[in-house]
C-alpha cells in the first residue's frame, strides 16, 4: 500500500485530508500493530486496507491483485474470502444464533449449506464456543461475543484478519484470552494480523508496531521476529 | 446467495417483529380480502341471475303478435305487451306450430307454446290448493327446465286430442295426495275457476325447482295441462300469441331469427293491423353481463384502492427496516454481502409480507364472499382465477413497494452503515 492520500468533503469548504500519503506494507504471517491516538487516522486505513473504502490517491495491491479498480461485486467477494473483520463492538447479528452468525460469510461466498454448518461447529469449538451454538448474541457476554465474532472472521479462511481494537470493550482478563486466540491464529495457521490499538502493551506483543500521528506513520519498531 | 436463503432470512427477521409485521399486513389483508370476496359475491349473482334467466327460456327466439307500429312511432318496447293481439284472426294459428317444424326440421329443436297463467283453486278431498294453470305444449316443459319426478310429462297426443290431463306441482302432491304417487298418478283433480271446475286426471309431478330466482324463494304452484284444455278451461280462443323457439345446436340463431321473421311476414302480409315480431334476449344478457362486469370491476377497483394503500404501508415499514437495520446492512457487507444480496433480502422479505397478506387476504375474503352469497341464495367459492391474480397481485406489491427500500439498503456505504448508530 503506497502514499494513500484519503481526504473527506473534497472541494467543500469542511475539506478534511485524514492521511497524508501513508506507506504501509504487511508481510504474508505477520502480526502487525497500528497504534496511535483517536483521531490519527488508523481506522480509516484500517477500512481502506479492509476494503470498505477507497482511498483519495495512492495505490493497493492485495495478494498481487491491485484492487483499487475493481467493481463493488468484486471487492464484495474480496471481503468475503480474503479478509476477516473483528471489531471493537463486535458487530454480531442480533435475532440469529452464534452458529447462523458465523456462516453468514460463507453464505455470501456461495458455500453450499451442509458444509458452512460443519465448518461454523468448527470454528466455534475452536474459540471454546462449542457450548453456545445455538445462543444468540444478547443471551452471550462480552467475550464470548468477541469470540463468535473471531470464529465468523475465520469462517472463509481469510488470509488477513483486521482487528480494530477487539479488547476495547472486554475487561483485561477476557482481553487477554482474545488475544491469546490471535497469537494462536497467527503462530498455528499463519495468519496474517493487522490489530489496531490505543493499548500500547498489547501492541508490544506483536512482531511489529507502527505507529501513527495525524494520518502520517512516524514509526515502525520490529519487536519480535 | 441463493432465494431459497434469502426466504428463510426474510421469515427470521419477520418472526422478530410479528406485531409489526402483522399490523403491516393488514393493510394488504384488507385489500385482497375486499377484492376476492366482491369476485365471489358478483359470480354467485351472475351465476344466479343467468341461471334463472336461462331456465326463463331466455336463450329461446320468441315469436309474438304485435300491433303494427305506426310509420313515426318510436321503437316499442319488446317488453311491453299492450301491442299484444287478442282478437282471432290476429293470432298465429295452431297449425303454424307443425309447419314450422317441417319448414325448418333441421334448424329447430323444439317450439314451446304456453307461458301466462290463469290463478284458480284445485280442491282436493281435504284441503284446496290455489294454482297457475298453465296451457302448454309437449316442448314447453323441457325447453323451461321442468324435469318430472314422478309419471310422464304432456305429449302431443295430448295437445291433439285435448285429453284433460295435468302436471302437478310438488306441493300439490303433498297437500292433496300425501307425497303418494300411487294415489296420485290416474286420480283426478278438480280445477276451479270462477265457480266452475273441470276435472283433470294426473298423470304425472314435476320436480321442485332449484333454489334461487330473484323474486321470492316461494315458487308458485304451477298444474300443467295440454293449451287446448287449457283453453276450454278459460275460454280463450284459439290461436297463440306468443311461440318460443329454439334453435338446434350449430344453427347461427341470428339468421333463423331472420328466416322466422320472413316466414311470418309472408303469413301475415295481408294483415294491416298485426304483425309477428321475433325477439331474442341475447343482447339483454350480455348488457346484463357487461353490467355485471363493470359492476364488479369498479368495487374491485376499491379493492385495488385499499390495495395500493397497503402497499404504501408495506414500503414505509420497509424503509424503517432499513434504517433500523443500518448497522446490520453494514456489517453483512463487510463480510461479503453484494449489493444484490442485500437487495434481495430485502426484496424477498417485502413480497413474503405481502404474499402472506395475499393468503389471509384469500382465506378471509372467500369467507366473506361465502356468507354473503349464502345470504343471496347461490353458494360461490371465489373464482380460481381470482386467486391466483390475488396473490401474483399481492406479490408483485411487495415487488414494487419493496424495490425502492430494498435499494436504499444495497447502496449504502458499508462504512457509514458500520458507524451508524
Amino acid at each position: 500500500m503506497r502514499n494513500i492520500v484519503k481526504t473527506y468533503n473534497i472541494g467543500s469548504e469542511g475539506e478534511l485530508t485524514v492521511l497524508h500519503g501513508v506507506d504501509f506494507h504487511v508481510d504474508r504471517g505477520e502480526f502487525v500493530s497500528v497504534v496511535g491516538t483517536s483521531g490519527s487516522g488508523k481506522s480509516t486505513m484500517m477500512n481502506i486496507i479492509g476494503l470498505l473504502d477507497k482511498p483519495t490517491d495512492g495505490t493497493y495491491t492485495l495478494d498481487g491483485v491491485d484492487v483499487l479498480d475493481i467493481s463493488d461485486d468484486a471487492l464484495a467477494s474480496h471481503r468475503a474470502k480474503s479478509i476477516g473483520f473483528v471489531f471493537q463492538n463486535f458487530n454480531l447479528i442480533g435475532r440469529i444464533d452464534a452458529l447462523k452468525n458465523v456462516e453468514m460469510p460463507m453464505m455470501y461466498a456461495g458455500i453450499p449449506a451442509k458444509q458452512r454448518r460443519s465448518r461454523a461447529v468448527e470454528l466455534l469449538e475452536m474459540v471454546g464456543m462449542g457450548e453456545r451454538l445455538n445462543h444468540e448474541p444478547n443471551e452471550l457476554s462480552g467475550g464470548q461475543k468477541q469470540r463468535v465474532a473471531i470464529a465468523r472472521a475465520l469462517a472463509n479462511d481469510p488470509e488477513i484478519i483486521l482487528a480494530d481494537e477487539p479488547t476495547g470493550a472486554l475487561d483485561s482478563a477476557t482481553g487477554r484470552m482474545v488475544m491469546d486466540i490471535f497469537h494462536q491464529l497467527n503462530k498455528e495457521q499463519g495468519k496474517t494480523i493487522v490489530f489496531i490499538t490505543h493499548n500500547p502493551e498489547l501492541a508490544d506483543e506483536s512482531d511489529r508496531v507502527v505507529t501513527m500521528v495525524d494520518g502520517r506513520i512516524i514509526g515502525s519498531e520490529v519487536k519480535h521476529s | 446467495m441463493s432465494l431459497a436463503e434469502s426466504i428463510l432470512l426474510a421469515l427470521t427477521s419477520l418472526r422478530s417483529n410479528k406485531m409489526r409485521a402483522l399490523l403491516t399486513l393488514l393493510g394488504v389483508i384488507i385489500g385482497i380480502a375486499s377484492v376476492i370476496g366482491i369476485l365471489t359475491i358478483g359470480k354467485a349473482l351472475q351465476d344466479q341471475t343467468l341461471n334463472s334467466l336461462e331456465s326463463l327460456g331466455a336463450n329461446d327466439l320468441s315469436a309474438q303478435v304485435e300491433e303494427r307500429p305506426d310509420e313515426d312511432s318510436p321503437e316499442p318496447d319488446m317488453f311491453a305487451f299492450s301491442g299484444a293481439a287478442n282478437s282471432s284472426g290476429n293470432l298465429i294459428p295452431e297449425e303454424t306450430v307443425d309447419t314450422l317444424r317441417d319448414r325448418f326440421a333441421g334448424s329447430i329443436t323444439g317450439i314451446s307454446v304456453g307461458g301466462m297463467g290463469t290463478q284458480g283453486t284445485l280442491i282436493g278431498d281435504t284441503a284446496d290448493l290455489k294454482s297457475d294453470l298453465l296451457g302448454v305444449n309437449e316442448d314447453y316443459m323441457w325447453m323451461n327446465g321442468v324435469e318430472m319426478n314422478y309419471g310422464r310429462a304432456i305429449t302431443q297426443d295430448d295437445v291433439a286430442a285435448q285429453r284433460p290431463v295435468a302436471v302437478i306441482a310438488p306441493d300439490t302432491f303433498n297437500t292433496l295426495f300425501d307425497a303418494n304417487p300411487n294415489l296420485a298418478l290416474g286420480s283426478e283433480v278438480a280445477f276451479e275457476l270462477n265457480g266452475q271446475e273441470t276435472f283433470l286426471r294426473v298423470i304425472g309431478v314435476y320436480k321442485e325447482a332449484a333454489a334461487g330466482g330473484l323474486v321470492g324463494s316461494n315458487p308458485t304452484v304451477h298444474t300443467y295441462t295440454p293449451y287446448t284444455v287449457a283453453n276450454d278451461i278459460t275460454h280463450t280462443e284459439d290461436g297463440l300469441n306468443t311461440l318460443s323457439i329454439r334453435a338446434a345446436q350449430g344453427v347461427d340463431q341470428d339468421s333463423l331469427k331472420g328466416s322466422l321473421q320472413t316466414y311470418f311476414d309472408a303469413l301475415y302480409a295481408n294483415n294491416d293491423s298485426h304483425h309477428v315480431a321475433m325477439l331474442d334476449f341475447r343482447k339483454q344478457i350480455e348488457e346484463f353481463n357487461t353490467i355485471l362486469g363493470a359492476m364488479s370491476l369498479g368495487i374491485s377497483a376499491i379493492g385495488g384502492i385499499s390495495l395500493l394503500v397497503g402497499g404504501i404501508g408495506v414500503m414505509n415499514i420497509m424503509l424503517v427496516s432499513v434504517t433500523e437495520r443500518t448497522r446490520e446492512i453494514g456489517v453483512r457487507k463487510a463480510l461479503g454481502a453484494r449489493r444484490r444480496d442485500i437487495r434481495l433480502q430485502f426484496v424477498v422479505e417485502a413480497m413474503i409480507i405481502c404474499f402472506i397478506g395475499g393468503i389471509l387476504g384469500v382465506l378471509l375474503g372467500g369467507i366473506l364472499g361465502l356468507i354473503m352469497s349464502s345470504a343471496i341464495g347461490y353458494i360461490s367459492l371465489p373464482p380460481l382465477s381470482g386467486i391466483v391474480i390475488a396473490l401474483v397481485f399481492s406479490m408483485a406489491i411487495g415487488l414494487f413497494f419493496g424495490y425502492y427500500p430494498a435499494n436504499k439498503a444495497a447502496k449504502l456505504d458499508p462504512i457509514d452503515a458500520l458507524r451508524y448508530e
